[in-house]
């Protein structure tokens, strides 16, 4: 049973068991105002009213899941970055304020791990949310205030619309649409608009200088980055996520291993991640928001919920650009059988996330005219030369095996 | 540095970079990682370590040296009200049994200390001492201001050191211009000096040739505090410093009956 097979028995259920008949009820005791209440109904009890609410089901489902993932890379990058630098990070739990209060009290301990108070400090997410919820929205004096509240609409809108676009697995979709993978990636650019509109409209030279940078950082990777891509669409044949990951589910290797993408495509793959990386403006590609050189960046002027929101766009950008890279590269939710697909695709997805994470403590910024040095004299060849490869798998190798009964590798 | 540039591989840039990170994250994952969770735990000074103040009152005989040798001059002594108790316990009776009408303890503004320790090392009775306690931090500067009774502190058993002339100086009497009021007698800390007969015979107005009584150090007990000399309505004392005898940089003269 899929996601949406699953949301439509469930508002199936909710519209024959509550909409419905309230909505009669209501018509029934009401008779003057009842009007619309009736059409309601009768829409609810009809086939369009029910796929309506599956969709709604679905896609708060999805929501919740990426949101859930959110909170959980933020929480892991704070915790591993801490440890990198010799911290501990957010350290307390509930649990911990009861063993303070017994200690406090002089009762006796409860058991503990090493001694210490317990938790991983899943709480301070919440602390932190509140907050920034609870903190004052500034409207610089100068500010095009239209264009101001627009930004912010436009980059979290974009990023939020990510997490229903991608599968955790064939089951597990809010939207298995066809072209799903050049929807993200469209999703992806609508972006930078979003960041060149906040820093243009904070009337900050350094908010203007972030937008700019963000600009240039989209003309010089997208073009790689999607030419990476081509790759693995013409080895797929469709831009379906599904089809791609039954795709690298089928292929085998020697001795029957398992050929995922990143083994034939090893160029692309590189390029790929690469790319993303900027894709997501994390570092060492974190150009717009340079806060050793511009404050903040194009959120310098942002505060209370709008930065939060800004903050977590990007991770939930983050979390899509590893989704992609793992349906793209990594076999999707391809994996031995007892884990179930949607926790090997997480696995996965993490994965790169933490090697993500280790790199941001490990490299240096790259330079402006680094960037645009990289992007086109390296990394465009080298997505070229990856197509190159996958045509001579996908046209000319089968067609010379044909001929000269070469055995069949790819 | 060009050709520095060039020298930089991606061993240089990418690999070597995060073996020191993921080597790091190890150490510090499975280890225990440097820092404390502070609130909840706090990590031991070091035995030398210099926080608030605390004066053991049992021991402080209210000399006022701390007052002088603070840097910061951030140590005033108040007068306080010391309870029965107190008095029965405090070491050589203080002033209290002395016409000096209040005792004096010091008081201290945390504000302006630097945490120097030199009063608790020119105390001469070792009642000063610095503990290892830090979270001074305060709301207000007024605050800061502990008044003398906040820093007592009770000890089951104190510690009893000798006296020690800390401040190397001594007093010395000019006397020619002693009155022999006895006020140094009565303020005198350690009870160091007496009153006894002095080389000087004064005639009074009414004609009457009367000796005048001095005073006498006993400088095995005197802890250099200058208490004298700043009580002293004559100016005929001043404080000298310590040479190798105990006796020496005096100017008593040598009274007649002697000579």
């Amino acid at each position: 049973m899929t996601l949406f097979g699953l949301c439509k028995t469930m508002a199936e259920l909710t519209a024959d068991m509550f909409i419905v008949p309230v909505l009669r009820f209501q018509r029934n005791i009401f008779p003057p105002f009842s009007y619309p209440a009736g059409d309601l109904a009768d829409w609810f009890a009809s086939e369009g009213g029910i796929v309506t609410l599956a969709w709604i089901y679905a896609v708060n489902i999805a929501f919740a899941v990426g949101m859930t993932n959110l909170i959980l890379v933020i929480h892991l990058e704070r915790k591993i970055a801490a440890r990198i630098q010799d911290r501990r990070g957010p350290m307390l739990s509930f649990r911990a304020f009861r063993e303070l209060g017994e200690d406090l009290a002089g009762e006796a301990p409860t058991w503990r791990f090493k001694g210490n108070y317990s938790g991983i400090g899943i709480i301070q997410n919440m602390a932190d949310g509140i907050k920034a919820i609870t903190k004052e929205l500034i409207i610089p004096n100068k500010a095009d205030k239209f264009l101001f509240s627009m930004g912010p609409i436009i980059f979290i809108s974009s990023s939020v619309f990510l997490l229903v676009l991608f599968p955790l697995s064939d089951r597990f979709a809010a939207s298995a649409a066809p072209a799903g993978l050049m929807v993200i990636m469209a999703a992806f650019s609508i972006a930078p608009i979003g960041v060149l509109t906040s820093g243009w409209a904070s009337n900050n030279k350094y908010s203007m200088i972030g937008g700019m940078r963000s600009a240039a950082q989209l003309m010089s990777y997208e073009i790689p980055l999607l030419l990476s891509m081509a790759g693995v669409f013409l080895l797929a044949g469709s831009y379906n996520p599904v089809d791609i990951v039954e795709q690298q589910r089928e292929a085998t290797w020697l001795f029957g291993l398992p050929m995922w993408n990143f083994i034939p495509q090893f160029i692309g793959f590189i390029v790929f991640m690469i790319c993303i990386l900027a894709e997501v403006e994390r570092v060492p590609f974190d150009l717009p928001e340079a806060e050793a050189e511009l404050v903040e960046g194009w959120t310098t002027e942002y505060s209370g919920i709008r930065y939060m929101l800004f903050l977590a766009a990007e991770y939930i950008r983050g979390f899509a650009g590893a989704a992609v890279a793992t349906i793209l590269f990594l076999g999707g939710w391809a994996g031995p059988w007892p884990v179930p697909p949607e926790i090997w695709f997480l696995l996965k997805v993490y994965l790169i996330i933490i090697f993500w994470i280790f790199i941001r403590w490990s490299v240096p910024r790259i330079r402006t005219d680094q960037i645009l040095e990289l992007g086109w004299k390296k990394l465009l060849p080298l997505s070229l030369i990856n197509i190159l490869i996958v045509i001579f798998m996908v046209e000319i190798y089968p067609y010379f095996a044909d001929i000269v009964s070469l055995p069949e590798v790819f | 540095m060009a050709s520095d540039r060039k020298n930089l591989g991606l061993m240089d840039i990418f690999v070597n970079p995060m073996k020191v990170t993921i080597k790091q994250f190890f150490k510090s994952t499975f280890g225990k990682p440097t820092t404390v969770m502070y609130p909840l735990e706090k990590r031991d000074p070091p035995p030398t370590y210099r926080g608030m103040n605390a004066v053991i009152w049992d021991l402080c005989i209210g000399c006022g040296i701390c007052g002088e040798v603070c840097p910061n001059k951030c140590l005033k002594m108040k007068p306080v009200d010391l309870s029965d108790e107190e008095k029965d316990k405090s070491w050589y009776g203080s002033h209290v049994a002395k016409k000096k009408s209040k005792a004096e303890r010091p008081a201290i503004n945390f504000g302006h200390c630097m945490f120097c320790g030199f009063c608790e090392d020119y105390c001469p009775t070792g009642a000063m001492t610095m503990t290892d306690f830090y979270e001074l931090a305060d709301t207000t500067r007024e605050a800061l201001i502990y008044p003398a009774r906040s820093m007592k502190v009770d000890l089951e058993e104190s510690p009893t050191l000798p006296l020690t002339n800390f401040m190397m100086e001594s007093p010395a009497l000019n006397s020619e211009t002693c009155i022999g009021c006895s006020k140094c007698v009565d303020n005198c800390p350690t009870n160091c000096i007496i009153m006894d007969e002095g080389a000087v015979n004064k005639e009074l107005k009414s004609g009457k040739v009367r000796n005048i009584e001095n005073p006498f150090f006993d400088y095995t007990i005197c802890i250099g505090c200058s208490t004298c000399v700043k009580v002293c309505p004559a100016s005929c004392l001043h404080m000298e410093p310590i040479a190798n005898s105990s006796s020496s940089g005096l100017t008593i003269p040598v009274p007649e009956s002697e000579a």
